[in-house]
Parts: C-alpha cells; sequence; structure tokens
C-alpha cells in the first residue's frame, strides 16, 4: 500500500493515460515495476480505463426495455434526449473541425479520449514497431522516426513518437550490440519528444533461455510488455507504423 | 444508470452522424520489391471480395521499395489491368515524394498512372494522418 501514497490518482492516471513528458514517464515505469502496489493501482487504472473505451464501443442496446417504461423512467428519457441533443451538437462541433479527407468521413473511435485530445490539439501520436534484428530494418525505424519528427518540427505540428522494440528488434536497444548507439543518442538529444522503449518480456527471455543480461542504452525506458504497450497506445489514439 | 444512458445517448449520436459505414482500411506499401507490392495487390482484391459491396474507402500508401509495384506495371499489362480494377472499384493509390526522388524517377514516365494529386510529401505522415481519420491500418 506504501506505494499507493507516493503518487497521486491524477499523476497516475495521466500515467495511464499516457499524458506524461518522457522524461517522467522513464522516471515511472521502474518504480511501478518495482511496487507491487502500485504495479497493482495501475493494473486497476488501466482495466478501468479499458472498460470506459469498450462501454463506447459495444453500448448497451437499450431497446427492449422501452415496453415497461415508467414515470421515473421517463425522466431518464428526457435526459437521455437532452444529452443526445447536447451529444449531436458537441459531435457535429468536432466534426466540423476536422478537415475532411475523401467525404466527410466519420471517426469510429472519435469517442475515445485519446483521439478527440489528439484532434483538439493537432498533435501527432506515432508508434512504430521494430520485431527485426536486421540492420537495415534498424536503419529503416530511424529514418522513418527522424523524416517524421523533421516534418513535425519544421511544420510546427506538436508530436510524440515511440518506439517500441520487441523480440529480435530489442538488439537496437542494447548498448553493446547496436550499430546505432551515437545515432540513438543525437536524435533523443535533437527531439525530446521521441521515445525508445524496449520490451521487459523479451528482456527476461533472453535472460532465461540464453543466459544474456541485457544492457540497453541509456535512451531506452523498459514497458512490461512490448505487444501491450503497443496495444494500449492505440487505444489511446496513436496511430501505428510497423517496420 | 444515468451514467449508462448517458453512454448510450453520447454513442447514439455520434452514430447517428457516422451516415457512411464504409470500411476504412490503408495499406503500407512499403516493403521489398514487386512480389512483395503484387501480394498487397491481391490482399486489397481479397477484401474488396469479402466485403461483397458494402462501401469501402481503401487506400494504399506506396513508399521505399513498395514503388517498384508501379514500376512493374509499366511492364506488365496484367498487373496493369489489376491496379485499374482496383481504382475502379474507388480504391486510392499515394505514393511518398521522397521514395520516388531517392530513387530518382520521373513519376511520368517511370511510374504507372500517377497524377501529381497521388503524390503525398511524406508517406509515413500520409499513413498517420488516415489512421487518425479512422482508417485501420494494414502492413500485407
Amino acid at each position: 500500500m506504501n506505494g499507493n501514497n507516493r503518487f497521486s490518482d491524477e499523476f497516475l492516471n495521466a500515467f495511464v493515460d499516457d499524458q506524461l513528458a518522457p522524461e517522467e514517464k522513464s522516471r515511472v515505469y521502474p518504480i511501478v515495476s518495482q511496487d507491487e502496489g502500485l504495479n497493482q493501482r495501475v493494473c486497476e487504472l488501466r482495466k478501468m480505463r479499458d472498460l470506459v473505451q469498450l462501454a463506447y464501443k459495444h453500448p448497451p442496446m437499450p431497446s427492449h426495455r422501452r415496453e415497461h417504461r415508467t414515470a421515473r423512467r421517463f425522466g431518464s428519457a428526457v435526459a437521455a434526449c437532452l444529452m443526445l441533443m447536447i451529444g449531436i451538437t458537441l459531435g457535429w462541433l468536432l466534426h466540423q473541425g476536422w478537415p475532411a479527407v475523401h467525404a466527410p468521413g466519420r471517426q469510429p473511435s472519435s469517442t475515445q479520449s485519446g483521439l478527440v485530445a489528439a484532434a483538439n490539439t493537432g498533435e501527432a501520436k506515432v508508434l512504430f514497431h521494430l520485431s527485426s534484428g536486421k540492420a537495415d530494418r534498424m536503419r529503416e525505424v530511424l529514418d522513418e522516426a527522424e523524416g517524421l519528427l523533421k516534418l513535425y518540427h519544421d511544420t510546427h505540428r506538436p508530436a510524440r513518437v515511440e518506439i517500441v522494440a520487441n523480440g529480435a528488434g530489442i538488439d537496437l536497444l542494447r548498448a553493446n550490440v547496436t550499430p546505432f548507439r551515437a545515432r540513438i543518442a543525437a536524435m533523443q538529444r535533437r527531439y525530446p519528444n521521441l521515445t525508445f522503449a524496449a520490451c521487459q518480456n523479451t528482456i527476461d527471455r533472453m535472460r532465461e533461455d540464453q543466459g544474456i543480461h541485457t544492457h540497453l542504452v541509456p535512451q531506452a525506458i523498459i514497458v512490461d510488455s512490448g505487444v501491450a504497450q503497443i496495444i494500449r497506445l492505440q487505444r489511446q489514439g496513436w496511430a501505428y507504423i510497423q517496420v | 444508470m444515468r451514467m449508462r444512458l448517458f453512454l448510450a445517448a453520447l454513442l447514439f449520436s455520434t452514430s447517428a452522424l457516422a451516415a457512411n459505414p464504409a470500411q476504412r482500411v490503408v495499406y503500407d506499401v512499403g516493403d521489398g520489391g514487386a512480389r512483395f507490392a503484387r501480394s498487397a495487390v491481391t490482399n486489397v482484391e481479397n477484401q474488396l471480395a469479402a466485403a461483397k459491396g458494402t462501401p469501402v474507402d481503401i487506400v494504399m500508401v506506396l513508399h521505399g521499395r513498395g514503388v517498384d509495384l508501379l514500376r512493374e506495371a509499366k511492364e506488365d499489362p496484367d498487373l496493369r489491368h489489376r491496379i485499374m480494377a482496383l481504382k475502379r472499384e474507388g480504391v486510392h493509390l499515394r505514393v511518398g515524394a521522397g521514395s520516388i526522388a531517392r530513387q530518382h524517377l520521373d513519376y511520368r514516365t517511370d511510374l504507372f498512372d500517377v497524377a501529381p494529386g497521388d503524390i503525398v510529401p511524406n508517406a509515413i505522415a500520409e499513413l498517420v494522418r488516415l489512421q487518425q481519420r479512422g482508417f485501420v491500418y494494414v502492413k500485407p
């Protein structure tokens, strides 16, 4: 329980919703992973957030309940209608704010908080997934991330980019293995909005299967699971690029 | 109860706005050589067949070696027909400007049926932009 007091609920929520700055995030990850109570609290918050997002995706269908309507339910229905009108207005306003693609398009996941936030602030959030240990793939992910960061920087667009490395891809972030140690350091210096994330599961598996103790470059943070991180970020409205 | 009604109302209002229930998919075609690019064409054909007339909104973003698809099509009439058929079904092709420049290509002479409007400044940024507009990302 002691860990629960170290961070406020607001702070943990920001962590779960990935609203923290990269340096804050990398400070929290190791603390959370070492503190069971805190880890549990974060898990609960994530579960709650996922449930809320699922509720948006699969709404309870109220149609068959209309048969036995009572006065009290009528009141609720009026409230719901009011909310509906507010919702339509809100949706329409947000909708108007988005530039059209081909046709005035729909936003299937526009109810997800992350995407709404991204659309409102114009912030681009992009996740690159590297699972290959081949040098040309490593170069490709760095090239693509750097090109994108430069573009957003030059066009004054706020952006966050995260490279998630798992499986053989973790070699990109292994201090004594990666051919791109200096480049990673230079990119991190130039772009504080870039995060390098290594998968804890991969690190554990390499230790257990091959007895390899992984030393990461100082720019890398550790995430519990690369796959879980990819799912989390996508649910928060991050775009996904597989390399 | 009130919360659930609120969620339902909010959802209904957003789905009411979604008048166009098209399947929106963006294909990331950036991989090694014409054979892989061809398999991307097959993937899209299969998706169209599975959609069975449901409206689709499909964009194929070609970059890196993925551009080979349109170089091959210059030489291969069968591939040209398949690409034309996809376009008739409403599939859009986009080509990264950087890939064209790095490979020293002239889109008018080296690539099949590319208009200036099909060229995007940055292919990755286009993949991001479309995903932010609700397109599902597929890497063939």
